[in-house]
């Protein structure tokens, strides 16, 4: 738009739509709240009794900087009731502690068998920010009523752990009978590697639950043969009479590891060109027993540690055993010439956990050295082989000719 | 009654003496000069005098070959350990060193010129060490014999180029404490007993240094119990803590600690018991983003970084279920629950939250609760993910400052 085109528009009938325009949603903002809170307890479990009434305390935790507006409230078929619902946090009051009362029932027709969830929320808002600018977070407290099923009804948690490799692998079966009648639970455990190869068939033991209580088998295995850093299965099966339905059978899976993946990072020393993209052959040989999808860090920075420049590597897969080639890209800034480091470290790319890392030396060159100049001496004894090679070559020809004329 | 309380305090006092005299792992442990030892006896090394008594005598090594001496010094213990009196026994302790095979003046061990011959005891299990005293033995020692020379040693009279006697002829007394004494019990310190809101998953466990009375290096077992969850022990502990693995949250745990030297441990400690307490929690480490001047029908989102998404960071102790929502719509024109104001999440620290069932595609912002981040991790370095904003200004929205609140919610499903 040229002067003249600007003065037009200037005087023209629509320049103030135009600047409405220009005007609309000149900015556009979300604000939430510079909140940050916990709670705690998270959850928690009663079993029911009867006309009971349970109280127990609710911990609100103002972590943050800011003071906080907390609001309670209820929500269920078990109208627990909370006191206080409403009072605001200092950014100094670090704890307050609230009461949950709950009075059970005295009919347990109002109840369903099983869990009954009460969820309170708790809400926080910064203290004094005007309802439009101000933010929330939210916070659910479950509580969970259990009013037992008739007969027996076992549920349970597998957890498999090994500490390392060589290390015995540690299977725990948590359970819980949310029935009302006591069982005498009897477990089995199988573990498994990752292609389904059963290792081992191990017994966990018998347990007499309670109705609406907690108990466990614990077992540990040693294996003959030490097992390899890597993850594993176990799947266990829990026999129990249910006085109800009569003889029953659970599973439960739970996947471990033993030892935690790793990974030989070799990196070759380079030479870089100041300005350019350096292409760096990354290898990573994996020491784990199933793949892992895998991607390199890459970290140039100076003798002094100054990050210069960084970049990752697309995510590969990283196959257990064998040199996986991670080709990363690292941009050269403007460099002096000398000598510089590269820091490559592997990760999980689904956990963001390091398997290795290695460094490599990085040499950024100077500018390339002028060949040497032949010295005067050289010079003249070129020039000098030259002539007689020239001479030679002309008294040749000459004495050819003489014999070629009659 | 009053007959039957002084029994008991008898009782009482008798046990509390026999518990003071002979702490757990102590040998008795005694020796004497006898013509001969007893098959249960081991002897040290044989002594004779110019007159073929056993004080202000010279010593022969139990294994000279020369013609034995008429006596022997003797040693025996109880039934539960064993004397050798091998000095190449790694547990070998030398009770006196002789200047020659037979015929030899004796040393205490340290006096220099080092005698270049050793008379030793070991006791197995437990250990034994030896103090030279010019006085009677103190009580948990054994006075096994006594020796006195003319000669000095660095100042100190007795103690090298000596003749040996019975315990009670010389001023210096050889007495040797047979058996070990364990360290004693610790004293736990972290997580403090009765601690119902421990917030950490990974514990690490923290007692008091015990000391060994012998000097014996010491190690540590601990052992942790709970009902539901695994139940966890460990020994040969060098340090005074141990990190956990991941334990359970609102069951209660039990935990003790016991020491221990090479041959015995201490009793357990008293079990201290404590709870993880679960604790929900939300920081929003990002709380606002501003989109500036934008005209009618342009669209700009935060997965750029300019502006930056939200920032959202569990800041509790177990994996939440997050989800979000809009407490008021954010155009005139244009309700919540269309494509003019979408959401989606991101992952800040690599594996914060499932991505398979989390929020990864851009959806419209609702009124009510919708899924956003599924099993948001507590732990540290992948507990922070992004919730990106995308805007789309409605065609016909009118000028002005537009804004909205957003709520995150957090939930524990147990």
């Amino acid at each position: 738009m040229n002067q003249k085109q600007r003065a037009k528009l200037l005087h023209s009938p629509v320049f103030p739509l135009v600047l409405l325009l220009v005007f609309i949603a000149t900015s556009l903002l979300f604000i939430s709240s510079a909140t940050a809170f916990q709670v705690g307890p998270a959850a928690k479990r009663l079993t029911y009794a009867p006309g009971t009434v349970e109280t127990y305390t609710l911990r609100v935790i103002n972590d943050g900087s800011a003071a906080l507006d907390v609001n309670i409230t209820a929500a269920g078929p078990l109208d627990a009731v909370v006191a206080p619902a409403q009072f605001t946090m200092s950014a100094e009051e670090a704890v307050r502690t609230v009461t949950v009362t709950l009075r059970e029932p005295a009919d347990a027709s109002l109840l369903v068998p099983g869990d009954n969830l009460e969820t309170i929320t708790i809400t926080a808002t910064p203290s004094g920010a005007a309802g439009q600018f101000g933010g929330a977070v939210t916070l659910l407290h479950n509580l969970v009523l259990l009013r037992p099923y008739e007969g027996a009804y076992i549920i349970g948690t597998l957890a498999a752990a090994a500490p390392q490799a060589g290390a015995p692998v540690t299977i725990t079966l948590s359970l819980m009978n949310k029935g009302s009648a006591s069982t005498s639970v009897a477990g089995a455990a199988v573990v498994l590697t990752p292609a389904g190869e059963e290792m081992a068939n191990i017994g966990l033991g018998e347990a007499e639950i309670a109705g609406a209580s907690e108990s466990k088998l614990q077992q540990s295995w040693s294996p003959a043969t030490p097992l390899q850093p890597g993850s594993y299965l176990a799947n266990a099966t829990i026999m129990y009479d249910d006085p109800a339905v009569g003889r029953t059978t659970r599973s439960f899976t739970a996947s471990f590891r033993v030892g935690r993946p790793s990974a030989l990072v070799e990196v070759p020393s380079i030479t870089l060109t100041p300005g350019e993209i350096a292409r760096l052959p990354i290898t990573a040989r994996l020491a784990w027993n199933q793949p892992i999808a895998g991607l390199a860090d890459v970290r140039l920075q100076d003798a002094g540690g100054t990050l210069l420049s960084s970049s990752r590597t697309p995510t590969t897969t990283l196959a257990p055993g064998a040199s996986t080639p991670l080709a990363a890209y690292v941009e050269v800034p403007p460099l002096e010439p000398g000598d510089y480091l590269l820091l490559v470290t592997v990760l999980d790319a689904a956990t963001g956990e390091e398997l290795g890392s290695a460094t490599a030396a990085a040499r950024v060159a100077g500018a390339a050295a002028p060949a040497p100049r032949p010295s005067w001496a050289t010079a003249y004894a070129i020039a000098i082989a030259a002539l007689i090679l020239i001479s030679v070559l002309t008294l040749l020809l000459l004495r050819r000719r003489r014999e070629r004329e009659p | 009654m009053a007959r039957a309380s002084s029994w008991a305090v008898a009782v009482g006092l008798v046990v509390a003496f026999l518990i003071l005299a002979f702490p757990a792992g102590a040998a008795v442990f005694s020796c004497e000069f006898k013509a001969s030892c007893a098959a249960n006896e081991t002897g040290l090394l044989r002594v004779v005098n110019n007159t073929n008594g056993s004080n202000n005598a010279h010593a022969q090594l139990m294994n000279d070959s020369g013609t034995a001496y008429n006596y022997t010094l003797c040693c025996a213990t109880d039934a539960t350990h064993v004397l050798n009196n091998n000095c190449s026994n790694a547990n070998r302790t030398v009770v006196l060193n002789l200047s020659v095979t037979e015929n030899a003046h004796v040393q205490v061990p340290g006096a220099t010129p080092a005698y270049n011959y050793s008379a030793c005891m070991a006791l197995s299990p437990g250990n034994m060490s030896c103090a030279y005293v010019n006085t009677t033995c103190a009580a948990n020692y054994t006075g096994i014999a006594s020796i006195a020379s003319s000669e000095s040693n660095n100042g100190l009279y007795n103690m090298t180029n000596a003749h040996i006697a019975n315990y009670t002829f010389y001023t210096l007394s050889v007495c040797c404490k047979g058996g070990n004494s364990p360290p004693p019990v610790p004293v736990l310190v972290y997580p403090a007993n009765n601690n119902y809101t421990v917030f950490e998953r990974n514990i690490t466990f923290q007692w008091q240094a015990s000391t060994d009375p012998d000097g014996d290096p010491v190690n540590y077992s601990i052992n942790i119990t709970q009902g539901t969850c695994t139940s966890y022990n460990a020994a040969n502990i060098t340090t005074t803590n141990w990190t956990s693995a991941e334990l359970c949250v609102d069951k209660t745990y039990n935990w003790t600690v016991k020491a221990c030297d090479p041959y015995a441990c201490s009793a357990w400690a008293g079990t201290w018991n404590f709870t993880i307490q679960s604790v929900a929690g939300l920081t929003l480490l990002v709380n606002n983003t501003n989109f500036g001047s934008l005209n009618n029908s342009d669209t700009r989102n935060t997965t750029g970084g300019a502006p930056p998404p939200f920032n959202c960071q569990n800041s509790g102790n177990v994996p939440l279920n997050v989800t979000f929502k809009a407490n008021s719509p954010l155009y005139a024109t244009s309700d919540l629950g269309n494509s003019t104001w979408q959401y989606k999440a991101r992952e800040n620290q690599t594996g914060a939250f499932d991505t398979g069932t989390s929020q990864m595609n851009w959806t419209n912002v609702s009124a009510s609760y919708a899924n956003l981040f599924q099993g948001l991790k507590y732990q540290a370095n992948q507990n922070s993910a992004f919730i990106d904003i995308l805007i789309t200004v409605p065609a016909t929205e009118p000028a002005g400052v537009k804004s909205s609140v957003v709520t995150v919610q957090g939930n524990y499903s147990g």
